[in-house]
């Protein structure tokens, strides 16, 4: 009787749950509209948006950027990120605490905040529309929550196992080779992927300090949304869920290997 | 630039080869901070192919102790030498000692077998040797054909003795164990006990094993070093550490003992309450004292007269106050004048059993009552 | 000889080994660079930018006033901006609190099988865009959208309903955005749920909805109140939604931040604004330390 799950109570859930995904699973089948404009069921079906989409040269470019951005932003913000969170967990230093809440403290910042701040400094900087402007903006994003994982990572390494590796001999440089970086797989996949994406899908920080030629992807879509109603922004979702998927999937494949290689 | 090279071979390896100092701590010392001393000035001497227990409560510096010597933590003052060979300042990776963790500290993204051929991967031996080394180890730990196991599906004691393999593979020169048998339970730990003791002496390795347990320490090792906030109270066998404990913390901390507040007569007694007793008082001629004896050194006979008893023991009458059943023993407190005594008696051997308030005589031999000074290791 | 000398005094040397950290510094700097450049500068810049005396076209000059604040807070405007944000945080989160603790409370008690995925569903909108996720409500909800196409074409209604472009189309957008946020809170707190204490409340005599009221929701108040406090900060600072289904109809401090900043280039303005909103922030985050006190 109790804790049971009554039918009215699963049919309530049921109801919530496909107001949660109402948004995602209409975009798909939109998508397929050849109509002109928004309407559902779509009078004709057919592929014209998803060519319309490649034919655009917006968002092809905008799908280019993004891409280059993201991959950029991974790479660098794993390159500050893994390091500092190695510090914070493993070196004692005087400030320590301040650092990790300086760190993550971008994380608490409302993002319309943190983008007007961005582009009050980069308007000095001449860093608006540019490359570099946008990956340090997307960094500041995504750095905080590789820390975090990345802290997670390190404690979940079982203590004294680096000990025992140098107690059989290893030097400390074998060590991480062998040991520390082995069982740092899975938190360095996950932030990697995690920055990915959400450097991929940021907007509000990006609408900030994007220029006329240099424009993201959730950008694009934001002002196409904003001043055109027809379905082509629906294959623009479609693609970019699938590409979020594929990330997902390939992320869970290769976790999935490295566990059963790993533990 | 061949001074290096001098190394002085301790002279007491010519004359008396089978006491050579194998492992030699001296002086060894570490300071945290200002002046928080977490070992302070050890010396301690372990011959070749004995088993060193280091035994004392948390936080008295035994883990310490056990880290210096394999590296991991840097003395702040003393040397540390294996065999003569100087290792106070080496890196830990290139001391060549064993290290057996608490909580087996075994490679999770490795096999078994990986695990153990870990060490000798570094020392570069070929796959081969390597292969049949590591299965040797394993059979020696009996868990040939574990192998290809994930530690993670292995049990506690199974995870214990492939660490135990892997710090025996390499051959080190020493064997550490740091509170190797505290994650297992009771039944377990017996068994693991004479385990480790016997691979121990059949290979002959000098080892240091690091314990909090008195059971362990006075079983397993040839020596036992008893230490007290980061110093070396006592180093003896187990019988000495026992029966001749150095100060009145051995004395409490290994094994059960009365501890009583009496008065030094004279070189010979002391008194307790109103009663005087004959003892060694160790030098001690006057003042306020500690006498201390073992629960299982009071024999108990029902009440007589004194004057039947011997002169040669020292007798109490007293009172009956709690009786305890713990199976194979069972244990009285007696009250015997304003002190209460703890006594056992095996209940095999038990001639009599007593009611709670009954009458009875305490007796036991002087030399089974220890007399310390007051505040003696404390 | 050197060799003799520089060996023996070793061993009882203390050690003297705290060089210059050089190895920490490495490892912390990039770091360090970053978080400074994208967040300390700009966040300080944007308190003093508040101060700035206000010139339209992205004009800074050198003059610093409270004209911008004062201009604030006699706006009748302004107080319209923030009675719609106030408005939408506290509704959109009480809205959200009750479409998502039904979920938590369900994927509680379903058996692990099941658990594992609906958690996954239940957070999977959190990887799509919101603007994506905008975007679909705008085709449900819009004149020619979904419901309205249901509507018409049974006949129930002759013309569209209005459920975008208002306050409505807001709200609804919102909640959806925020449900995946609320779950996860409420079930990070429902760790200390367990059926034995609604069992016992069953033995002495409570009914369902006294079991609910007196055991369940005290025990999962921690994630209620953690949950609250993220999507009343969130739904205050968002911008995506209110601006997409709003349609330049509804006003709030967000959208106004963007407006002044990007369109209207008062950076002062914009940035006054701004530091408003972290003021609501840091008495949300004072209130929301102040629940949880009294829960420990």
């Amino acid at each position: 009787m109790i804790g049971q799950l009554t039918i009215p109570f699963r049919l309530l859930v049921a109801c919530i749950y496909l107001f949660l995904l109402a948004p995602i699973l209409i975009v798909l089948p939109l998508s397929f509209s050849n109509d002109s404009y928004i309407t559902f069921p779509p009078e004709s079906w057919g592929l014209r948006w998803y060519a319309a989409m490649f034919s655009h040269a917006g968002f092809a470019q905008a799908l280019w950027i993004s891409f280059v951005i993201a991959i950029t932003v991974t790479v660098l913000g794993l390159a500050a990120g893994v390091p500092a969170a190695f510090a914070i967990r493993r070196r004692k230093f005087i400030g320590r605490e301040f650092l990790l809440n300086l760190f993550t403290a971008p994380l608490l910042l409302p993002s319309i905040v943190l983008g007007l701040a961005i582009l009050l400094v980069f308007v000095q900087a001449r860093l608006l529309g540019t490359y570099t402007g946008l990956i340090i903006a997307h960094l500041i994003i995504t750095t905080p929550y590789v820390i975090r994982i990345m802290l997670t990572a390190f404690s979940t390494i079982p203590p004294s196992v680096e000990d025992a590796a140098t107690m059989l001999g290893a030097s400390p440089f074998t060590v991480v080779r062998r040991i520390t970086l082995p069982l740092m797989m899975p938190g360095f996949i996950a932030s990697a992927a995690l920055s990915f994406l959400l450097s991929f899908d940021e907007v509000v920080i990006s609408l900030f300090i994007t220029g006329p030629r240099l424009r993201t992807l959730p950008v694009e879509i934001f002002d196409y949304v904003e001043s055109q109603t027809d379905p082509m922004t629906a294959a623009v979702s479609v693609v970019l869920v699938v590409a979020t998927l594929l990330i997902i999937f390939l992320i869970e494949r290769t976790l999935g290997l490295s566990k059963t290689i790993g533990k | 630039m061949q001074t290096q090279e001098l190394r002085q071979e301790p002279l007491a390896a010519e004359t008396n080869p089978g006491d050579q100092a194998f492992l030699k701590l001296k002086g060894i010392t570490k300071r945290y901070g200002a002046d928080y001393m977490a070992v302070d000035d050890l010396d301690i001497d372990v011959p070749k192919g004995k088993l060193l227990g280091l035994l004392g409560p948390s936080g008295c510096g035994k883990t310490t102790t056990l880290r210096m010597i394999a590296g991991l933590l840097d003395i702040t003052k003393g040397k540390i030498t294996i065999d003569g060979d100087d290792i106070s300042h080496k890196p830990p990776h290139k001391r060549d000692i064993g290290l057996v963790f608490q909580n087996y500290a075994l490679f999770p993204h490795m096999t078994v077998a990986q695990n153990v051929a870990f060490g000798l991967e570094m020392r570069g031996v070929n796959r081969v040797e390597a292969r049949d080394r590591v299965e040797e180890a394993l059979e020696m730990v009996r868990l040939p054909g574990y192998g290809e196991r994930k530690p993670k599906e292995m049990s506690g004691g199974q995870q214990q003795r492939v660490a135990l393999a892997r710090a025996l593979v390499i051959r080190p020169r020493l064997l550490l164990l740091d509170e190797p048998l505290s994650n297992l339970d009771a039944k377990l730990r017996d068994d693991m006990r004479i385990e480790i003791r016997e691979i121990q002496q059949r290979l002959q390795i000098t080892t240091v094993f690091v314990t909090h347990d008195q059971v362990e320490a006075l079983t397993m090792c040839d020596l036992v070093g008893v230490m007290h906030k980061g110093k070396l109270a006592q180093l003896g066998t187990p019988e000495d550490i026992y029966e001749r404990p150095a100060d009145l913390f051995v004395a409490d901390f290994v094994g059960r003992t009365n501890v009583l507040g009496c008065e030094i007569e004279a070189l010979d007694r002391v008194r307790i309450g109103a009663s005087v007793y004959p003892c060694d008082t160790r030098g001690l001629t006057s003042g306020k004292a500690k006498a201390a004896i073992r629960p299982h050194r009071i024999s108990l006979t029902p009440s007589r007269d004194r004057s039947l008893v011997s002169m040669a023991t020292n007798a109490a009458h007293g009172k009956v106050t709690r009786v305890t059943y713990i199976g194979d023993v069972v244990q009285y407190d007696i009250d015997i004048g304003g002190n209460t005594l703890t006594t056992e008696v095996h209940t095999a051997s038990a001639g009599h059993s007593f009611q709670s308030g009954e009458k009875l005589l305490c007796e036991w031999k002087p030399q089974d009552m220890q007399v310390f000074a007051q505040g003696s290791g404390s | 000889m050197a060799a003799i000398t520089s060996s023996v005094p070793l061993a009882d040397a203390p050690q003297t080994r705290r060089k210059f950290p050089f190895l920490l510094i490495a490892l912390l700097l990039p770091m360090a660079i970053i978080n400074f450049i994208a967040f300390v500068l700009p966040v300080v810049r944007l308190g003093m930018i508040s101060f700035i005396e206000s010139r339209s076209g992205g004009v800074l000059t050198n003059n610093y006033t409270l004209e911008n604040y004062v201009s604030f807070f006699t706006d009748s405007f302004s107080f319209e901006l923030v009675a719609n944000s106030l408005t939408l945080g506290f509704g959109v989160t009480l809205i959200t609190l009750c479409c998502a603790y039904p979920i938590a409370l369900f994927l509680h008690r379903v058996s692990p099988k099941w658990r594992n995925m609906l958690f996954v569903i239940t957070v999977s909108p959190l990887l799509v865009s919101s603007v994506v996720r905008t975007y679909g409500w705008m085709v449900i909800l819009g004149d020619q959208g979904v419901v309205n196409g249901i509507l018409m074409s049974s006949g129930i209604i002759d013309s569209p309903l209005r459920l975008t472009n208002n306050t409505l189309g807001v709200f609804i957008g919102m909640v959806e955005v925020l449900i995946p946020y609320m779950a996860l809170s409420l079930i990070a707190g429902f760790g200390r749920l367990e059926n034995v204490y609604e069992e016992a409340a069953a033995s002495l005599g409570a009914n369902r909805w006294t079991r609910f009221r007196r055991v369940i929701l005290p025990l999962t108040a921690p994630g209620i109140a953690l949950g609250c406090l993220l999507c009343f900060v969130l739904s205050i600072s968002s911008f995506i939604t209110p601006k997409l289904l709003g349609g330049g109809r509804v006003f709030l401090l967000a959208t106004e931040i963007y407006d002044q900043a990007v369109i209207q280039l008062e950076w002062p303005t914009a940035a006054a604004i701004s530091v408003i909103v972290l003021i609501i922030f840091g008495l949300a985050l004072a209130v929301y330390s102040r629940v949880v006190k009294r829960f420990d």
